[in-house]
């Protein structure tokens, strides 16, 4: 009984220790992939920041989750965006309760960080009265995650950062999903398309 | 007490470092077909970015077995070397390794695991990075089997 103990708590502590590792790894990712071919420091730092601290959102949202290896879509979202909301320029959050494995939970949180960056650079949180609209559907097999803006410019901006697009890309890759965009009078809708797979 | 949890690193540097110079390393890799196996987005996305600069050509980055032995089975597209993690979702890369080592075609193993010699002895003249690594390093270490 003593040995067979003995052995989890190694086999814990080895997990442990590969999570931490590849923790490590994923921030000095980040950092690389973040600074590379800019010459911006402040600019990087303040992308790196958000960046991190949106992973670490969603790692909590999937923390507080009832049920291991699941995490309410709506809890990420809610964890990632809640901080950007500043005043007069709110992001409401609607859908119903869906639930997505965990492992899905760090690129949204990835998507949603980067669309909340550009929306604050050069999208509608750069406006005085500009807000956002962030609605889900699950339909079938497929999740949509909506991302309207309002009052924000209406033109699409030639001035996105590539790395964002790069990011934005090879996350919804992950999720096996794809983002589109387009602008409409209100400004900038964002849709990201995913299927849904069993937590 | 994170850092009293952090194995201490094996001193494979130290051991083995890369063979030929910096520049003949990074240039080793230009127009080379390079598979990328790794499940961690961020990490992969690095070491994409930075295979794609020095010119090399991605097969992937896969994130699950089966795709990324289909690719090295796949002979329209010869896979002429391999960064493979060494744990993906939870199962080893084995399988795809295996098949690269028994053919000849070099690759480095990316582990966060502590299993550095048993990966040096199983698959012996292969380089280990142990996690966390700079992507440069890895690409370093790829270079040097590819001169």
């Amino acid at each position: 009984m003593a040995r067979r103990d003995a052995t989890g708590s190694a086999t814990l502590i080895a997990e442990h220790r590969h999570e931490i590792r590849n923790l490590f790894a994923v921030i000095l990712g980040l950092v690389s992939v973040s600074g590379r071919g800019r010459t911006d420091g402040q600019g990087v730092m303040r992308d790196i920041h958000s960046r991190v601290q949106a992973l670490s959102h969603a790692y909590q949202a999937s923390q507080d989750q009832p049920e291991a290896g699941s995490v309410g879509l709506g809890d990420v979202l809610f964890a990632v965006l809640a901080p950007r909301r500043a005043g007069s320029r709110p992001i409401d959050l609607t859908g119903a309760p869906v639930d997505v494995p965990v492992d899905a939970a760090a690129p949204l949180a990835l998507i949603m960080n980067e669309l909340a960056n550009n929306a604050a650079s050069h999208g509608t949180l750069s406006a005085p009265k500009g807000r956002i609209d962030v609605s889900w559907t699950c339909v079938g097999s497929e999740i949509s995650v909506r991302w309207q803006e309002f009052g924000g410019p209406c033109v699409q901006s030639d001035t996105e950062d590539t790395t964002s697009a790069v990011l934005i890309r090879h996350a919804a890759q992950q999720l096996q999903g794809h983002l589109s965009r387009e602008w409409n009078s209100a400004g900038l809708c964002a849709t990201l398309h995913f299927p849904m797979r069993q937590p | 007490m994170l850092f009293r949890m952090l194995p201490r690193q094996p001193l494979l540097r130290a051991l083995a470092e890369p063979s030929g110079s910096t520049a003949a390393r990074e240039t080793a890799l230009i127009g080379r077909s390079i598979l990328l196996v790794e499940d961690e987005m961020i990490v992969a996305l690095d070491l994409q970015i930075a295979l794609e600069n020095a010119g090399a050509k991605v097969l992937g980055p896969m994130v699950r077995i089966a795709d990324a032995h289909a690719a090295v089975q796949d002979g329209t597209n010869p896979v002429q070397g391999a960064i493979l993690d060494v744990t993906l979702n939870g199962d080893d890369v084995f399988p795809v390794a295996d098949t690269l080592f028994e053919r000849g075609i070099p690759f480095v193993l990316h582990t966060g695991q502590d299993d550095a010699a048993a990966l040096t002895e199983r698959f012996h003249g292969m380089p280990i990075c142990a996690k966390p690594c700079l992507s440069r390093t890895v690409l370093q270490e790829l270079g040097a089997l590819l001169i």
